[in-house]
């Protein structure tokens, strides 16, 4: 080697989409430099603490009058004086608005944590004080924490006063699918296979927490609240109306936002408190919650109780599926009813099942409220699912991988239309199934087996954003400004909580204007200067805030490329753009840099076009071809579906119930992936929230409805020390023929098999088939002492231990309360 | 966290006095591991404290001419799980190198661990199945208890209000054979659901001349199995029948007939477990004599 180098070559700009660019995130991150909520001071600004039950269910009698004389205390607030002042807000229903939500309990608290009064003070610890001086009596009610409980003729109503359109009683919304004929299925099946499933609460626990600082110009009327949130322009919609203000006088800005993962994607009742304290003083409030607040109040993934019958013909063909779902919603809740209807949906594939018939109660207890959470109901469906397929291979004597392989859909099928309406445009699921098996060494292990070890997989895909049947929108928008020295700012409102999304915009923008990663800057999300768009959940960023983003850095670059045009004389046509500038092809070491051409529009505009408008913004929306839900519950309800194959190998500890991952293997259809590294990081973080499900997470309560495990050191999230190292991570890209770049979502399809492989694996260890989450030691080592016991093959925990009193059988099976057909 | 006159004295002598006149509100503060959690969260909100970690009196592990190991209360977790000592006093460094999370060790003692007393913290049931001494001193004198005596059955310890522990000591290296500790939690680094050890005195001819089990975390403080081990005396410990007694040490410390949640007879089972598993570890000491 002379040292020669091709000067061609060199200079050819690099495209970086599809590389792993290093976080642009990372430096504030990992320096300690980053601000969060916390970390924000305002001149004046004064701290708002939130006095919240500990009960869970009881008549209240509030009396603040003794907070106001402590020291430092500038304003109490309780419920009352809010009535006919605020608005009650809620999820809309089928178009309905709800108003079970508001920022105080009145006369009535339903869950532990609600707010029932609120103080400001110069200090956290005199807001503290004052909180101890409020009088609260409490007239204790029935506490009814499991859903089935709820769901009884005489249980006590948890929402009063409160109409739902599709529910009475404690039931607040119902969920139906009617596609084919079940019980022609049923009939003519060689198999059918009824079990109860049952999953647990699961908190997002994102180490930021959830907070808000709330500043009211008395001046201008303006109110900015600056809130740990993962949707600005939502959040803003919400105070507004709830606060009856115009929305172009309330501004949301996000700061470092340290994850949500689902558990931010709604407004809470403190952001509304501290709004309204700093609209009564003047003055900044900061208001910032609790760990053990953020348990109880943060939104916790929904519990599912799924009976489930599934009929299979002879060689493992899947051709039904019945379901009557059970979800406890907790006490209120913002986007409960959502996750049974699209997780539902979504969480049948990659099986299209022809004949579905589908019962789903939304239920109020006494609980956490339940919200999104990574997965958005598909981990729980697939929990169900994955393992009666697992128990059918077996029952029918075949090998689960092959009743897989056979009722999957497969790339080559594709673009096709499910039964249920899902538009899948294209997917490399059949061969991520054989990776995953491959990898793992099924067969292998399968046919060596070895005692208390043992083998599961499952698959699932997961939409890639998704038109809420709650509201007819599903879209992300972008603003780019080259500025005058040639950088370029990026403006969403779309809030970057571990998405990266600094770096892959960066990357984005930089292939399309050819200008340096290193020039490209993201703004904070704030809605008084960032495009609309609808916030970051739901797997969106990438696929859809990236085709915005696309789309938007196109239309630049036209502006851009028509100045150098007229300046260089030249056919626009024949130009191209790259290292920071514009250039006729083929002389990627001549022609004018960007900073030129954008002062050109803010200084020299006589340099410009004739006619040119001298601006150098370009914005872009792209809102998703997707569909409304169908009355019998059809519909494609996300643009294009990330595919997800998983495969375990496990080891059961017959001494201590613990299981232990020997190995685990991932193979991710993701399509084109724009940035490796992060979209890594996503599966990684994917995998963790799935085993907290499937090994130890949940909401654990005693009988008043305390919570009991609200603190890092009892709930039992995973640490890095328990975790195995994952190091068998595939893609096999079936690029989206919907979205331009090819690109689908990354950030749940971690997530949705695990607690299904884990089942399986268990179940082929051991021949213990939890229907329960989470499988922890205790219930494996008791399952394991209770089947020697009883000799039972085919043993199943819980319902084969002695104090089960569930439904085993068809006899026992129940039935959806009142007449579905009604409500339709 | 709630207003408090923090006192810092100079001296152990200091120390006693500040007690001697605090009256009830007055709380020692060791490395502060756990009340300053309860400090923060309001759950203990003491008039005055009184801080001893830099006492010179208390830190520091010394050998007493007779082997016995007297271990100050204020040295950390992490000086501890770095000691070398002879014979089995060597688990003191293992026991408390494997307990909690790193920033727990340098942080907490192991004075302010037993005097919290939680058993699932597993220096209690380490010290207990070891028959540690512990040395309690007022303005009023000194006097020494077993841990028996120390650990309330009530929950917490019977230190008097005005008494500070002073002194952990561990029994001298000849007094015992072997000690075995284990324990078993979900996660790595969280507090034990259950832990259990055994301390074996062995004659000449490897036959059991003294047993002692204690299992921590499924009562307010360490239970003993006297039973079990008394029907071993006299047993050559390589020849036991380890699966029998671990069953039996289950059903004294933890009867069936109060193991009636989900909890507590996960806890019979892996007391069992751990029974075995220390069982098999001071059989093969046995071997070595």
């Amino acid at each position: 080697m002379d040292g020669i180098v091709d000067k061609k070559s060199s200079n050819a700009p690099r495209k970086l989409v599809g590389t792993s660019v290093p976080r642009t995130e990372d430096l504030a991150l990992l320096t300690g430099t980053a601000r969060f909520i916390d970390d924000l001071r305002f001149p004046g600004m004064l701290y708002a603490k939130i006095l919240r039950s500990p009960r869970a269910h009881a008549r209240i009698k509030v009396d603040t009058s003794a907070a106001a004389g402590m020291p430092g205390v500038h304003a109490v607030m309780a419920g009352a004086e809010l009535v006919g002042k605020v608005k009650p807000w809620g999820d809309l229903m089928q178009d309905l608005l709800v108003g079970d939500h508001f920022p105080f309990a009145l006369d009535k608290v339903l869950f532990e944590g609600q707010e029932i009064a609120a103080v400001v003070a110069d200090t956290k610890f005199q807001a503290q004080d004052a909180l101890e001086a409020i009088v609260v009596e409490y007239q204790d009610l029935p506490v009814m924490i499991d859903a089935e409980s709820a769901l009884a003729d005489d249980a006590p109503l948890i929402q009063e006063g409160i109409n739902y359109e599709f529910g009475e009683g404690n039931i607040f919304d119902r969920y139906r699918v009617r596609i084919g004929d079940y019980d022609t299925a049923e009939a003519d099946a060689d198999l059918v296979i009824r079990q109860r499933f049952s999953s647990n609460r699961q908190a997002g626990a994102a180490l930021d927490p959830h907070g808000c600082v709330a500043s009211f110009d008395s001046f201008t009327g303006g109110l900015t609240l600056y809130s740990s949130t993962q949707s600005t322009f939502m959040l803003r919609d919400s105070i507004a109306d709830v606060l009856q203000m115009p929305r172009n006088k309330v501004r949301v800005v996000a700061p470092e936002v340290g994850a949500g993962f689902g558990s931010k994607v709604q407004m809470f009742p403190h952001e509304v408190i501290a709004c309204i304290f700093s609209m009564r003083l003047g003055r900044p409030i900061h208001l910032v919650l609790s760990r053990a607040d953020i348990f109880r109040v943060g939104t916790a993934r929904n519990s599912q109780i799924r009976h489930v019958e599934m009929t299979f013909k002879k060689d493992g063909r899947i051709t039904g599926y019945r379901d009557y779902v059970i979800q406890n919603s907790g006490a209120l809740s913002f986007w409960g009813n959502q996750v049974v209807h699209i997780g539902t949906n979504v969480g049948l594939l990659p099986y299209p099942i022809p004949n579905l018939h589908i019962d789903g109660e939304i239920v109020h207890t006494n609980t956490a409220p339940g919200g999104a959470l990574r997965g958005f109901g598909i981990p729980q469906i697939i929990w169900a699912k994955e393992q009666i397929v697992d128990m059918a291979a077996n029952a029918l004597g075949l090998d689960p991988l092959d009743v897989r392989a056979l009722n999957t859909i497969t790339r080559g099928e594709c673009p096709l239309v499910t039964p249920i309406g899902q538009r899948v445009d294209s997917t490399s699921i059949d061969e991520c199934l054989q990776r995953a098996a491959a990898e793992i060494r099924w067969k292998e292990i399968r046919a060596n087996k070895q005692p208390n070890e043992g083998v599961g997989m499952a698959i699932s895909m997961k939409y890639t954003s998704c038109r809420h049947p709650s509201f007819d929108t599903d879209l992300s928008a972008i603003r780019l400004r080259l500025e005058t020295d040639g950088t370029v700012t990026i403006f969403s409102s779309d809030v970057t909580h571990g998405q990266g999304h600094a770096t892959f915009l960066g990357q984005i923008v930089a292939d399309v204007l050819g200008v340096g990663f290193e020039k490209i800057t993201l703004a904070p999300a704030d809605t008084a200067n960032a495009p609309f768009g609808l916030g970051t959940y739901a797997s969106r960023a990438a696929a859809v805030l990236g085709t915005a983003c696309r789309t938007a850095a196109e239309r630049l670059r036209e502006k851009i490329v028509a100045i150098a045009a007229h300046v260089l004389e030249a056919d626009p046509q024949d130009l191209e753009t790259g290292n920071d500038r514009v250039y006729v092809r083929g002389m990627d070491d001549s022609g004018l840099y960007l900073e030129n051409l954008a002062s050109f529009s803010a200084y020299r505009t006589h340099q410009l076009p004739p006619g040119f408008e001298p601006t150098l913004e370009a914005v872009a929306t792209y809102d998703t071809p997707t569909d409304r839900e169908g009355p019998d519950g059809s519909g494609n309800f996300s643009v294009t579906y990330a595919g997800s194959a998983h495969a375990a190998h496990v080891r059961v500890c017959d001494q201590t119930g613990k299981i232990e991952i020997l190995d685990y293997v991932m193979v991710h259809d993701t399509g084109i992936v724009i940035n490796p590294l992060i979209v890594e990081g996503q599966h990684q973080g994917g995998f963790l929230m799935g085993i907290g499900m499937a090994l130890g997470e949940d909401y654990v309560y005693d009988a008043t409805g305390h919570m009991t495990n609200a603190s890092f050191a009892d709930y039992q999230a995973p640490q890095a020390a328990d975790m195995p190292e994952l190091t068998k991570m595939f893609e096999i890209p079936a690029p989206s023929l919907t979205i331009p770049g090819g690109q689908k979502g990354a950030g749940e399809s971690g997530t949705g098999p695990v607690p299904a492989v884990i089942g399986n694996a268990v179940a082929h260890a051991t021949g213990i088939r939890f229907t329960e989450l989470p499988i922890t030691p205790d219930r494996v080592l008791l399952a394991l002492r209770e089947r020697d016991r009883t000799g039972k093959q085919d043993f199943r925990y819980p319902d084969d231990m002695p104090d089960y009193a569930g439904p085993r059988d068809a006899e026992s099976w129940p039935k959806p309360k009142g007449e579905m057909e009604l409500f339709y | 966290m709630t207003p408090f006159t923090y006192q810092r004295p100079a001296t152990l002598n200091d120390a006693m006095a500040a007690l001697a006149t605090g009256g009830p509100g007055t709380k020692i503060l060791a490395g502060g591991q756990s009340l300053l959690l309860a400090l923060k969260e309001r759950q203990s909100r003491p008039a005055s404290l009184v801080a001893i970690k830099n006492l010179a009196e208390l830190l520091g592990v010394s050998q007493l001419p007779d082997g016995a190991q007297r271990i100050g209360p204020a040295t950390t977790y992490a000086t501890l799980s770095r000691l070398s000592l002879p014979g089995w006093q060597a688990q003191l460094a293992a026991v408390a190198g494997n307990l909690a999370d790193r920033s727990v060790r340098n942080i907490g003692t192991i004075g302010g661990g037993v005097c919290q007393a939680d058993p699932r913290y597993d220096m209690p049931t380490f010290l207990t199945s070891a028959a540690a001494t512990f040395t309690l001193a007022s303005t009023r004198g000194e006097r020494v208890i077993a841990a028996e005596a120390f650990f309330n059955p009530q929950g917490g310890t019977t230190i008097a209000a005005d008494e500070i522990l002073i002194a952990i000591t561990l029994p001298p290296v000849a007094q015992i054979s072997a000690l075995a500790f284990e324990k078993f939690g979900f996660r790595t680094f969280e507090a034990a659901i259950v832990n259990f050890a055994g301390a074996v005195t062995l004659d000449e001819a490897g036959q059991i001349a003294q047993i002692r089990f204690a299992a921590g975390g499924i009562a307010k403080s360490p239970v003993l199995a006297p039973h079990s081990a008394e029907a071993l005396r006299g047993q050559p410990i390589a020849a036991l029948n380890i699966d029998e007694i671990a069953t039996k040490i289950s059903h004294e410390v933890l009867p069936p007939e109060t193991a009636l949640d989900r909890r507590r007879q996960y806890q019979a089972e892996l007391v069992i477990s751990l029974a075995k598993r220390v069982l098999h570890k001071l059989s093969r000491a046995g071997e070595t004599q």
